[in-house]
C-alpha cells in the first residue's frame, strides 16, 4: 500500500535481503519506498525523489555511508533531510562519527523490527511538525 | 599415428629418448585431464550457485512480505517450498533471521526447525570434512532456537578448533543465556586459540551479553591479557544501563599493578566520558609507563572543557616519549579553541619536541591559519628543525 502524494522513504542499502526486510517493514506507513544500491546513487535519487526520510547503511560500495551523510548535509536541497543510520558496527567511535557527520538517529544491526518502525514513524512525524 | 608408430619402434629397441618422451606425453595427459576435471567442477559449482541464487531471489520475494506478520509466514513458506524447494526457502529464512532480533526472529527459528533445516545442518555437523562441519556450525548459528543450540553444544567438542570457534560464535546470541553460558565455558576450557579469536570472542560477548562478560571479569577466571581484552570489549558497549557497572570495573583497574591493564582501564574510562574519571586520568599522565601516559592523553579527549586538562596536556608536549607528546597534541587539537591556543603557544616554545608535536597536530587538524606564512617564519627562526622544514616543503609542493 503506497501513495504517490506523500514523500517517499529512501533506503540506501546494498544488502538485498536487508533492503527487502526494510521495505516490508515500512510498507504499512503508506509511503513508497525506493532503494539506492550503492553510495553513489544516494544523492541523485534523494534530489529527484525529495524523500521524507533517508535510511542509510554505513557500509556500502563505491561511497561509504559517512561520506554520503556528509555530502547530504552539504547539499542545500538535502541538508534538512532526516537521516536514520543503520550499521553493524556498534562501537562508540562509530556513533560519534555518525553524529559528527550529521546523522539524526543511529541504530545497530541486527535490527529490532518494532524499534525501527517506531523510530521511523517518530522521525517522519517530527519532520512534518518541523 | 606415424609418431606413435615411431615411438613404439624406439621403445622396442630400448631407446632412452623414447622413455623420456613417453613420460612427458603421459605427464602432459595427466595435467590436461586434471585441468579438464577442474574446469567441469568449477562450471558445475558456478551453475549450482547461480541456480540457488535465482531460487533464493524467488523465495525472498515470497517470504519478505511476511516481515512483522508472523501469521502469514506458514503460508508463504508452503508457497516458497513448492516453488523453489526447502533448501532455498531455508537459506532465505536464515538470511532474514540474522538481520533481525526480537519475536519475529524467534518465529523464524521455529519455522526453520519445522522445515527440517536445523536437523539437516545438525547431521552436516558430523561430516568427515571439517569445512562442512564449519559451514554447519555457521548455519546453525543463523537458525537460532533450542534445537540448533543442542547441535552447537555438541560441536563444542569437535577436534577442529575452527569448528569449535564457529560453534561458540553461533551460541552467542542475545536471546539465549543458556547458549552464552555454554560458549563461555567452552572458551575458558579451549587451549587452542589465536589472539584475534580471543578479541573477537570478547567483542561479540560484550555486544550480546555485557552483564555475562562483567560476571566473567569479576569471577577471577580470567587474568592478564584476557582481562585486558574483556575490559576493552566492555568499553565498546553502548548500553546506558551498563555504564555505571563498566565504570566501576575500569575504575578498579586504573591503579592495577599490571601496566597493560592500567592502559586498557584508562582507554575505557575515556570512552565512558564520565567526569568522575578526570582526576584519575590526569594522574595517569604522570604514570611511569609510557603507554599508560599515552592512553591517558587520548582519554582526555572525551572530557569537557577544563583549564586543568588543557594545562596538563600542554605539559605532556615535552614528555620524554614521542607517542605521549603526539597523543597530547592530537587531543589538544581536537579540544577546539582552548586546546588550539595551547598548541599555538607551544609553537613559540624553544623545546623542539613540544614545537614539533604542536605543529604536526595543528597542521593535521587544519587549524593553522595562513599555514605557509607561519611555517616560513618558524623555519626562519628554527632552521635546524627538520619537522618544520618537511612541513614547509610539503606545503610548498601542495601550493604548486
Amino acid at each position: 500500500m503506497t501513495t504517490t502524494d506523500t514523500p517517499p522513504i529512501l533506503v540506501a542499502e546494498d544488502d538485498a535481503t536487508m533492503a527487502k526486510v526494510l521495505r516490508e517493514l515500512l510498507r504499512p506507513l503508506g509511503r513508497s519506498i525506493h532503494r539506492a544500491q550503492d553510495g553513489d546513487a544516494v544523492l541523485p535519487m534523494a534530489r529527484s525523489l525529495k524523500p521524507s526520510l533517508l535510511i542509510l547503511d554505513l557500509n556500502m560500495p563505491k561511497r561509504n555511508g559517512l561520506e554520503v551523510l556528509r555530502a547530504v548535509r552539504r547539499d542545500p536541497q538535502l541538508r534538512d533531510l532526516p537521516v536514520l543510520v543503520l550499521t553493524g558496527q556498534g562501537q562508540p567511535e562509530t556513533a560519534d562519527r555518525v553524529r559528527a557527520a550529521g546523522g539524526d538517529e543511529f541504530m545497530t544491526k541486527p535490527i529490532d523490527l518494532d524499534a525501527v518502525r517506531e523510530r521511523v514513524k517518530g522521525m517522519i512525524r517530527d519532520a512534518v511538525v518541523a | 599415428m606415424k609418431l606413435l608408430a615411431a615411438l613404439q619402434t624406439l621403445l622396442e629397441r630400448g631407446d632412452a629418448f623414447a622413455w623420456v618422451a613417453v613420460a612427458i606425453i603421459g605427464l602432459f595427459g595427466l595435467v590436461m585431464l586434471s585441468a579438464l576435471g577442474l574446469f567441469f567442477h568449477h562450471t558445475r559449482s558456478a551453475l549450482r550457485r547461480q541456480t540457488l541464487r535465482k531460487r533464493m531471489g524467488t523465495a525472498t520475494d515470497l517470504l519478505a512480505p511476511t516481515v512483522g506478520h508472523p501469521e502469514r509466514l506458514s503460508e508463504a513458506m508452503v508457497q516458497s517450498t513448492r516453488a523453489v524447494g526447502p533448501r532455498a526457502t531455508a537459506a532465505v529464512l536464515r538470511e532474514m533471521r540474522v538481520r533481525i532480533t526480537g519475536d519475529f526472529a524467534r518465529t523464524l527459528s521455529r519455522h526453520l526447525e519445522e522445515l527440517g533445516e536445523v536437523d539437516r545442518l545438525g547431521q552436516l555437523g558430523t561430516a568427515r570434512r571439517s569445512w562442512l562441519r564449519r559451514a554447519a556450525a555457521r548455519g546453525l548459528g543463523e537458525c537460532g532456537g533450542d534445537l540448533a543450540r543442542g547441535y552447537l553444544v555438541s560441536m563444542l567438542k569437535d577436534p577442529d578448533p575452527e569448528v569449535r570457534r564457529t560453534a561458540r560464535g553461533g551460541l552467542l546470541s542475545r536471546e539465549d543465556p543458556v547458549g552464552i553460558a555454554h560458549a563461555i565455558e567452552s572458551y575458558l576450557s579451549d587451549a587452542v586459540m589465536h589472539k584475534g579469536w580471543k578479541a573477537a570472542f570478547y567483542a561479540r560477548l560484550a555486544s550480546v551479553a555485557p552483564a555475562e562478560l562483567r560476571g566473567l571479569l569479576t569471577s577471577g577466571k580470567i587474568s592478564g591479557f584476557e582481562e585486558k581484552l574483556a575490559l576493552e570489549a566492555l568499553g565498546d558497549v553502548q548500553v546506558p544501563s551498563e555504564v555505571p557497572h563498566i565504570a566501576e570495573l575500569a575504575g578498579a583497574r586504573l591503579r592495577s599493578k599490571d601496566p597493560e591493564l592500567r592502559a586498557s582501564a584508562v582507554r575505557v574510562a575515556g570512552r565512558l566520558r564520565l567526569e568522575q574519571f578526570r582526576p584519575l586520568i590526569l594522574e595517569d599522565l604522570r604514570d611511569p609507563v609510557w603507554f599508560v601516559r599515552a592512553g591517558a592523553a587520548r582519554a582526555l579527549e572525551t572530557l569537557g572543557a577544563d583549564a586543568s586538562v588543557d594545562e596538563a596536556l600542554a605539559g605532556c608536549l615535552t614528555d620524554k616519549d614521542w607517542w605521549v607528546r603526539a597523543n597530547a597534541a592530537k587531543t589538544l587539537a581536537r579540544r577546539g579553541g582552548a586546546g588550539h591556543a595551547r598548541l599555538n603557544a607551544a609553537l613559540e616554545s624553544d623545546d623542539v619536541y613540544a614545537r614539533d608535536a604542536a605543529l604536526s597536530a595543528l597542521t593535521s587538524a587544519g587549524a593553522l591559519p595562513s599555514l605557509g606564512e607561519r611555517l616560513k617564519s618558524l623555519h626562519a627562526r628554527y632552521p635546524d628543525d627538520v619537522v618544520i622544514a618537511a612541513l614547509l616543503r610539503r606545503s610548498e609542493v601542495a601550493s604548486v
